[in-house]
């Protein structure tokens, strides 16, 4: 069931009319139930696999409160390799396999190893991560072990955020799935909201955007430098449009019943360092790398080198966690080793700032930013790893064409849709930029009440007639 | 949480007021689906020869130009399904019938409309032909709400357009469409068409298309109708991105059902005859092409039949 459906619209209805119908008590078998629909609407059978997972963490949590010194870690380790081990059959078992494969057939031997013909359970990613991070907090004394079973099993299962995140914390939202939420109509008309500018984000840009970005990006060998400089923009703004908007209307719906979930992007794209950027881009995820991973291992290895390992390692976990194919994690890598640089040169580069007497930079630097990341997205946006080189290779070349307009009719696009993307594009940058920077939506909240309705209707208007309502999957639905 | 509900509703029947004119207006608006079933149902008895297929026979074919009385109910992306079924559900009626023109285009094996780029045609067939794809429930919303069915933006624009009509430029009562606009012949229009074919064909679709086929002509078989495939005419900056492979299947899947039915094949899609000229864009012909195309059918295909309606 995707949040831009119909379906969804009858589903959230139903959900939050009964969810407030209810008392305190009955709540939680409520979501519970909505959420086993929601996500049975896909798979049905992968519930199976999120149980399986569920009845471990649980018990692994109560375990591991119980026990002390090295039963406590065994009782973690078991619930960890749990996790990943359905991680590793359901999404890199094929991956490996192939690549196995493929070393073999280089020494002309067959891989007796059969592949397996599973689907990808929507989502796996993370729901699994979710639950780690609970069994790593008990283990760590920072959440106690939930003994309701179904407040626990909601913790991973919750509608909102059960298929692409955020990727919560127990302690911010298991406290809130225990307490009695009263109706508030300044939630749910803040959450209303936020669902429709992620609605908007998803059905009137990121699909619009994904009209030319499929053209070019299926079969890319046909396009010249400046087809694949366009796509690759428009790529970078249809993730962001797309995941973000994804991230705007679950925490709305969850916001509608009193849940705030975390927020998980900051204005990725004002970023001036790429360090900056991964504090404001899918900011659950890389807080858990943060503090599950990196923080751990910077323990462990120590200075300039260790520092640098540590960076390597992370951002090609990164790309792992993203999918398990090599674009993905050349993507990781790509960032990761942005970030090395970034750290080998920040002693040079402020020197040599100094000496320049720059001070500010940060139009030049937010647009650097922006470029290094789309140049990463290349990777992460192709269908394969030989498209992706293909297309960094060729996106600066065959400029003596850029004034031959007749190429860009290739990308199947009219040229009023064109002037509509980079329209959308700059709404949204300067939507945000009043939002951030002038209060727009505290001053938009002090208007009279026939302002605010005519803006809600002009924004219904805009979603539900130029909106592409095809059914395009959230782009995270796939991890 | 009073307060809340009144509000909304309040907020909501502007909303609602403005859905319902606009499916008011969608539902007053003549389409070819109803004008095609109407001139059908009308004509019924008399046609001689019938001709099926998606756009180009619709824009390709006139059936005045035949000497038999002909009727093309040939439509935007109608697929075999719809051909094999629309044919069946009128085969008792039209008593007079002796040859059906079957145009298989590019796609058409691999093609279903659920699975192409304008899905809404499906409930289009369900509602004015009575004709439900067994993917579509009774109680989907689609069936009815024009809104739905036609896609927000499609049905959007027939409101900017006064909701004139959903009925291909220069509709003809004989189902031929003259009309339409003139596209650009070029590599880039040939490679984008042809493209965009090629996303809407599915594997999943080729056996049922076949067996459709199989069933359809051998219930003409057995009124002693003859079915004849054809393959309409396209421009060479089309034919230049159509992948090899599928044509040779093309070829060999009508090979072998003319071979079991003792059936007829023409294929001009590479005819020499069609130049620049006959096309209004890279697969369509234009209405001085569609009468030099359609007169060749009747040379090469019908002229040995005798019709007793038009003696």
């Amino acid at each position: 069931m995707l949040f831009n459906s119909l379906q969804f619209l009858y589903f959230f209805v139903i959900v939050t009319v009964l969810y407030f119908s209810l008392t305190h008590q009955w709540r939680w078998v409520l979501l519970l139930a909505a959420s086993c629909y929601f996500y049975m609407a896909f798979v049905p059978i992968y519930i199976l696999i999120l149980g399986f997972t569920i009845v471990i963490d649980y018990f692994a949590g109560i375990f591991i409160e119980g026990a002390q010194g090295k039963r406590r870690k065994l009782y973690l380790t078991c619930s960890l390799v749990a996790n990943i081990g359905v991680l590793a059959v359901f999404k890199y078992y094929n991956f490996l396999n192939d690549n196995l494969t493929f070393l073999l057939g280089n020494f002309h031997v067959a891989n007796p190893i059969p592949g397996l013909a599973i689907l990808l359970p929507i989502g796996l990613s993370f729901h699994t991560f979710q639950a780690m991070s609970y069994t790593i907090e008990v283990y760590r004394g920072n959440q106690k072990a939930e003994r309701h079973f179904g407040i626990y099993s909601l913790y991973v299962m919750f509608y909102p955020q059960l298929v692409a995140g955020p990727i919560e914390r127990p302690q911010n939202l298991l406290p809130q799935l225990k307490q009695n939420h009263e109706f508030d109509y300044a939630n749910v008309a803040s959450g209303l909201r936020l669902m429709a500018w992620g609605l908007f984000k998803k059905v009137v840009i990121a699909d619009r955007l994904a009209i030319l970005i499929d053209n070019v990006y299926t079969d890319p060998h046909h396009f010249n430098g400046i087809s694949l400089v366009i796509a690759t923009l428009f790529c970078n703004y249809k993730i962001y449009c797309d995941f973000s908007g994804y991230t705007d209307i679950a925490r709305g719906a969850a916001r509608v019943m009193g849940i705030k979930l975390m927020q998980n992007f900051n204005y990725p794209f004002m970023s001036k360092t790429i360090a900056e950027f991964w504090t404001r881009w899918h900011i659950s995820l890389s807080t858990w790398f943060r503090d599950y991973l990196f923080m751990p291992m910077s323990r462990k290895y120590r200075g300039v080198p260790g520092h640098l390992f540590n960076v390597f390692v992370i951002f090609f976990l990164v790309g792992l966690w993203h999918g398990a194919s090599w674009n993905f994690i050349m993507w990781g890598v790509i960032n990761g080793v942005y970030l090395m640089i970034g750290t080998l040169a920040r002693k040079p580069w402020k020197a040599f700032r100094t000496a320049i007497g720059i001070r500010k930079y940060s139009i030049f630097s937010i647009v650097g930013t922006f470029t290094l990341v789309g140049f990463a997205t290349i990777f992460f946006a192709s269908n394969n790893i030989s498209n992706a080189f293909y297309i960094a290779g060729h996106m600066f070349t065959s400029f003596n064409d850029l004034l031959h307009f007749h190429h860009l009719q290739f990308m199947g696009v009219k040229n009023s849709y064109l002037v509509l993307s980079f329209g959308l594009i700059i709404v949204l940058e300067l939507l945000q930029y009043f939002y951030r920077n002038h209060s727009l939506l505290n001053r938009f909240l002090k208007q009279p009440v026939y302002i605010r309705w005519a803006v809600y209707y002009a924004a219904i208007f805009v979603i539900g007639v130029y909106g592409i309502f095809e059914h395009r999957q959230f782009i995270y639905f796939q991890f | 949480m009073k307060k809340f509900v009144i509000r909304l509703f309040i907020f909501l029947i502007p909303i609602s007021g403005f859905i319902a004119a606009w499916e008011y207006g969608l539902s007053r608006m003549p389409d070819s689906y109803s004008m095609k079933r109407e001139h059908l149902e009308s004509l019924a008895p008399k046609i001689e020869v019938l001709v099926l297929g998606p756009s180009h026979s619709l824009r390709g074919v006139d059936p005045d130009c035949f000497s038999m009385k002909g009727y093309n109910v040939a439509n935007i992306q109608q697929s075999i399904y719809y051909d094999t079924r629309i044919t069946l559900k009128y085969l008792d009626k039209m008593t007079s019938l002796k040859v059906v023109l079957i145009d298989i285009s590019y796609p058409s094996f691999w093609f279903q409309v659920h699975t192409c780029d304008e899905p809404f045609r499906d409930y289009f067939y369900a509602r004015e032909w009575g004709i439900r794809y067994p993917s579509i429930k009774w109680y989907d919303i689609h069936l009815y709400s024009k809104i739905l069915a036609y896609g927000n933006e499609k049905a959007w624009n027939f409101a900017l357009s006064g909701f004139s009509t959903d009925l291909e430029r220069g509709y003809q009562e004989n189902g031929w469409a003259i009309g339409g606009k003139k596209g650009p012949l070029n590599d880039s229009a040939g490679y984008n068409l042809a493209k965009a074919h090629e996303k809407e064909m599915k594997q999943e679709n080729f056996a049922d298309n076949i067996s459709d086929l199989k069933i359809f002509i051998g219930e003409l078989k057995k009124r002693n109708i003859e079915p004849v495939f054809f393959i309409a005419p396209y421009n060479h900056f089309y034919n230049k991105y159509l992948d090899k492979n599928r044509m040779k299947t093309i070829d060999s899947a009508i090979n072998g059902l003319c071979s079991i039915y003792s059936c007829r094949k023409y294929d001009y899609h590479t005819d020499s005859r069609f130049t620049d000229e006959d096309f209004r864009e890279v697969t369509h012909l234009n209405k001085d092409g569609a009468i030099k195309f359609s007169k060749i059918l009747n040379d090469e295909i019908l002229k040995n039949y005798n019709s007793p309606l038009l003696k």
